[in-house]
């Protein structure tokens, strides 16, 4: 029998008996599951690894439906993933395979056609993802494919990779532990423990952080830990406790976490939970488990961002509906005012009065929407440009204090690097922030002047000033207008003294 | 929704496209906009004006363009955000390209207003500032580059 393969490759090899003897005893030695199935998807040959991967002797398999072994929602998949000509490229999916004990493993299952004249058949090929052996590769290779990324909310993807770390390590049970703000530790999923461990108050409340984690610190250097003794030290610990008491009655001693970071930034960990015996991972499953959490920070990241923008996206929709009610409302405010000065109204009627105050609110409460876009999109920052945007935001204050603003400043726009402007923006706001809320002024000026070596933004008040020597750099948020005025390479200078106001200077030099 | 609003010295004569409804000697203006609290703002705005006269609304793209034709206006305001930034802008253009209408642009988003005013606009006015401002402008919008008058001269009540 010759068999020639028909594909888009112009070499054609071409195979005779004794080639094809050769090759047959390669496929019946491999520990790859390969299989041949025919169009009505019943097996017409299986090597031996297949046989042990199904769990079943070859006589029982000849015949049998291929997809009868898979869970039901890998069925779906795997019949999705069928390619229909030859040399078409599919995806491997990673499935479940179930055998007559409801024993699962975890394969790999990649298909292939195969075009014989007169009818069609796919070879199934089948690889274990349970040995520690195939590590790394195999990780990124399963957690990449859009099967296991792509179902499934956030929480559902980190449950999977969770369990594919429990199932192709000896490791007992794994949670994914994310890091928020402030270094706080939250739950993110977890796999293998006996309860569920989101019902743990503490680690629910966000309260635990990273310091209350034995080698949390190392986390943040991005580096993995190992803990041997973990067990001793989580029974000991009462933040620690509620994960000792989710493996309940599980045989385990160590423990090791393997930090989840994308471009420098540390998101979280996995953690797992060794059986007795075994002090550390073995070097090819922290290859796999490094895998994993790189997947798993790719996931987090993402769901962040998109939680980000859904949020951003509501904010503006917000934002222009109210926009548009208010400037409804300044048209009835004018045309009540309107009517009243038609009849000839006393404006001193409380009637009068209370139109005033609506005008006045209306105007103000435009004035806080216009400033509040740069908040919703800094982008929007770059377009006003940073003068017209200061004069929005003093427009906003003016009306919402009992404050005048005045800001001066030239009327073409700036010349400055994409971003300086934002900061320069920031740092403003900061400074006027601060005037609002300590100087009790009357008045404060924001002057920008664009000169030849050097752009200088100047904020004063007249308000009581204070003591720059006695005054904590956090407590008027001196010290993250310094860090801001650092980024972009200008210094950050204040001046004041008790019962004279205070004057910020902003200089950038160019 | 659509309307279009009858002079009151010509019964009769809505929306027939074979007459030119509305009183000769004012200010016609067309709104466009989805949101109905500023149509209804703006109806009641104009209402006010001595000079001007609301000849018709629409919150849709398609419609607007039809009765643009049968209400012709000086001043069509139109918000570009209808219903989105493309179809806005492209009611804008269409607007423009009709010889005797004057288009002035409106939004929340002052960002947009480069492509208004690309798009065929001849003024553009940030939803929000002073009414005052947004009649002038539109009365300015009326004047002779699109080669109309209204038939007395008005009072400009605003400032420039």
């Amino acid at each position: 029998m010759v068999y020639q393969s028909r594909g888009p490759v112009e070499e054609r090899a071409t195979l005779d008996a004794k080639n094809l003897a050769g090759l047959v005893g390669a496929m019946n030695s491999t520990v790859q599951g390969l299989t041949v199935v025919g169009p009505d998807h019943h097996y017409v040959y299986l090597n031996p690894a297949a046989c042990l991967l199904l769990g079943r002797p070859l006589g029982q398999l000849l015949g049998r439906n291929f997809l009868a072994d898979f869970d039901v929602a890998d069925q779906y998949r795997i019949i999705a993933q069928l390619p229909k000509r030859t040399g078409e490229a599919t995806t491997p999916v990673f499935c479940v395979l179930r055998d007559e004990d409801g024993r699962q493993r975890d394969v790999l299952c990649a298909t292939f056609a195969l075009d014989e004249p007169g009818e069609s058949s796919v070879i199934v090929v089948l690889r274990d993802l349970t040995s520690p052996g195939v590590a790394a590769l195999t990780a990124n290779a399963l957690a990449q494919s859009a099967y296991v990324i792509g179902t499934g909310t956030t929480q559902d993807i980190l449950v999977g990779i969770a369990r594919l770390a429990v199932d192709n390590t000896r490791a007992l049970a794994c949670a994914i532990t994310l890091l928020g703000d402030e270094r706080k530790l939250t739950v993110g999923a977890g796999y293998g423990f006996a309860s569920p461990l989101r019902r743990t108050t503490a680690w629910r409340a966000g309260t635990i952080t990273l310091e209350d984690l034995p080698g949390g610190d190392a986390l943040l250097r991005q580096e993995p830990v190992s803990l041997p003794t973990a067990r001793t030290i989580y029974e000991a610990s009462p933040v620690l406790h509620p994960f000792t008491a989710a493996l309940d009655g599980a045989d385990w001693q160590a423990a090791a976490y393997v930090p989840l970071h994308l471009g420098g930034v540390s998101v979280g960990f996995l953690g797992v939970f060794l059986p007795g015996g075994v002090t550390a991972p073995s070097t090819a499953e922290m290859a796999f488990l490094s895998a994993l959490a790189g997947q798993a920070a790719v996931v987090v990241v993402n769901s962040r961002m998109a939680a980000a923008t859904e949020r951003t996206r509501l904010a503006h929709e917000l934002h222009d509906s109210i926009s548009q009610a208010l400037f409804s409302m300044t048209m009835h405010a004018r045309a009540a005012q309107l009517a009243m000065v038609k009849e000839g109204s006393d404006e001193s009627t409380p009637l009068a009065h209370s139109v005033r105050q609506l005008v006045d609110l209306t105007r103000s409460a435009l004035a806080e929407m216009r400033a509040l876009i740069f908040e919703l999109r800094p982008a929007a920052l770059t377009e006003e440009g940073l003068v017209s945007a200061l004069r929005k935001q003093g427009a906003a204050l003016s009306a919402r204090e009992t404050l005048a603003v005045a800001v001066h400043g030239p009327e073409q726009r700036l010349q400055l690097a994409g971003g300086v402007e934002e900061h320069l923006y920031r740092i403003v706001s900061e400074a006027l922030h601060n005037v609002v809320k300590h100087a009790r002024a009357t008045a404060v000026t924001v002057t920008v002047s664009d000169q030849a070596e050097q752009l200088q933004v100047v904020v004063s008040d007249d308000g009581i000033g204070f003591d720059p020597t006695a005054t904590r750099p956090g407590h008027l948020g001196l010290a993250t207008m310094s860090q801001r005025a650092a980024t972009i390479g200008a210094e950050l200078a204040v001046r004041s003294a008790l019962g004279s106001g205070a004057v910020v200077t902003l200089t950038l030099r160019r | 929704m659509n309307r279009a609003h009858p002079s009151t010295g010509e019964p009769g004569a809505a929306g027939s496209s074979a007459s030119r409804p509305g009183h000769p000697d004012l200010l016609r203006v067309l709104v466009i906009d989805h949101d109905a609290r500023v149509r209804d703002a703006i109806r009641e705005t104009i209402a006010l004006e001595a000079d001007m006269q609301l000849v018709g609304e629409s919150d849709a793209a398609g419609a607007a363009l039809t009765m643009a034709r049968d209400t012709d206006p000086f001043v069509a305001l139109v918000d570009v955000g209808l219903p989105d930034l493309v179809s806005g802008l492209e009611l804008v253009q269409q607007l423009s390209e009709m010889p005797s209408v004057s288009v002035v642009a409106m939004s929340v988003r002052i960002a947009v207003r480069t492509a208004a005013l690309a798009a065929g606009a001849r003024y553009f006015i940030e939803k929000g500032g002073d009414i005052d401002e947004l009649l002038a402008t539109v009365r300015a919008a009326a004047r002779p580059i699109t080669g109309r008058t209204t038939a007395e001269p008005f009072d400009s009540t605003a400032g420039q």
